[in-house]
């Protein structure tokens, strides 16, 4: 428990670092910074439902998207402010050293293992921004629609 | 709108299209942008295009004349800069909704600094804390944010020098690599591991990935493609960068 409440913790504060490596404006730190936080959360969350690499990943990023489209339109400023540092802590860092450790080493099962883990991740995360994109991309074309008539 | 106003106007449009592009903009909202602008000065589009190394348009006046226009985009200039990219979000939007003379169209300057404090606060809070994240005790987070400074440096010193992204990662990932080594040789408790991870984590190619999936599957497969190419390449700099150097430092 202590373990995934500094993992959370991490991942803020990362989430937070990356957003000012983007030069994301202060006036948008706090919304980016807990795109970052809701990723992780729903990553771990379906983690221990039982979803693997890829669900756990296509949650993450069905989640930071989803809030990072409602928060551009709430704010005034492109999606992408809060989706690029959000999505920091989905990103399949650990495996893909070990899987070039395992390259290094000659060791195929780890290089396999951490490679398919990477590439499930990177799956995840590009089926989760689809899924949003799809989803916000209907309820602007049903707003659309309803205000013509 | 005369002659001379229209090629200002589509020189300005597709400057900001190009600049959108070299912040971190997908396609598809600089090619809206560009096209939101000429039409709010009566313009009928004809094309709007953006990909990662080109903008261009071609507008129709009321007058039936067409203009049509290319302007480069350099992949080397190319960066994320969010900040840049919000101001000319919000001035397409003021042009648009009161589009000013063509002579008084506004100028985006983004004064922030070259060299931010905050950015290298950036680094160090992101790499030391991923290091943490995956599972690095607290020293493998400081020496990994210590050699995140080092890695500030050098991006600045590629964005000044306009150098070839992935040859850079590559170098910046080597010199990491050997800093990492050395920081392990120096402090035994510490894990080699969890110090390059937090480094990693500056390195891989998240824009590529989100914005190249989402331009992909928005029917603008060739620049999807282009992007997802860029973030392949990005993670094979990242693998041979580091494993070079730890096999030199002898960490493997």
């Amino acid at each position: 428990m202590i373990g995934e409440l500094i993992r959370i913790l991490t991942a803020t504060l990362g989430t937070l670092g990356f957003a000012l490596v983007f030069r994301v404006r202060h006036w948008h730190l706090v919304w980016a910074t807990l795109g970052g936080t809701l990723a992780w959360v729903s990553d771990v969350i379906v983690s221990h439902l039982g979803g693997g690499a890829f669900l756990s990943s296509l949650a993450g990023a069905l989640a930071v998207c989803l809030w990072s489209e409602g928060m551009a339109r709430w704010r005034k400023a492109p999606a992408n402010v809060y989706l690029i540092p959000g999505i920091v802590p989905l990103l399949p860092g650990s495996a893909l050293y070990y899987a070039m450790e395992g390259a290094i080493y000659s060791d195929m099962e780890v290089f396999t293992q951490r490679g398919i883990d990477a590439l499930l991740a990177s799956l995840g995360i590009a089926g989760g921004i689809l899924i949003a994109s799809e989803i916000v991309r209907i309820i602007l074309v049903v707003q659309y629609k309803t205000r013509r008539k | 709108m005369n002659k001379r106003d229209c090629e200002t106007l589509l020189e300005y449009t597709l400057g900001l299209g190009r600049q959108m592009m070299e912040c971190g903009a997908e396609a598809w909202r600089a090619e809206n942008t560009m096209a939101r602008i000429f039409r709010a000065y009566g313009m009928e589009v004809l094309d709007a295009h953006a990909m990662p190394t080109q903008v261009a348009a071609t507008v129709k006046t009321k007058a039936g004349e067409h203009y049509p226009s290319t302007c480069m985009v350099l992949p080397e200039k190319t960066g994320m800069n969010l900040r840049r990219l919000e101001m000319i979000n919000a001035a397409a939007r003021q042009i648009c909704f009161d589009p000013p003379p063509v002579s008084q169209l506004p100028t985006i300057k983004d004064n922030s600094p070259r060299w931010a404090v905050s950015e290298l606060i950036g680094y160090i809070l992101g790499i030391g804390a991923f290091a943490v994240f995956f599972g690095g005790n607290l020293l493998d987070g400081i020496l990994s944010a210590l050699i995140g400074c080092g890695i500030y440096c050098l991006d600045h010193l590629r964005m000044r020098n306009l150098q070839n992204r992935t040859i850079y990662i590559m170098i910046a990932c080597f010199a990491s690599g050997l800093l990492a080594r050395l920081c392990a040789g120096i402090f035994p408790m510490c894990n080699l591991d969890m110090i390059v991870i937090g480094d990693i984590m500056i390195f891989i190619p998240g824009l590529s990935l989100v914005n190249g999936v989402r331009e992909l599957f928005y029917s603008d497969i060739l620049t999807g493609i282009y992007r997802m190419v860029e973030a392949v390449l990005g993670a094979g700099a990242i693998a041979i960068g580091y494993a070079v150097a730890l096999m030199i430092g002898g960490g493997l």
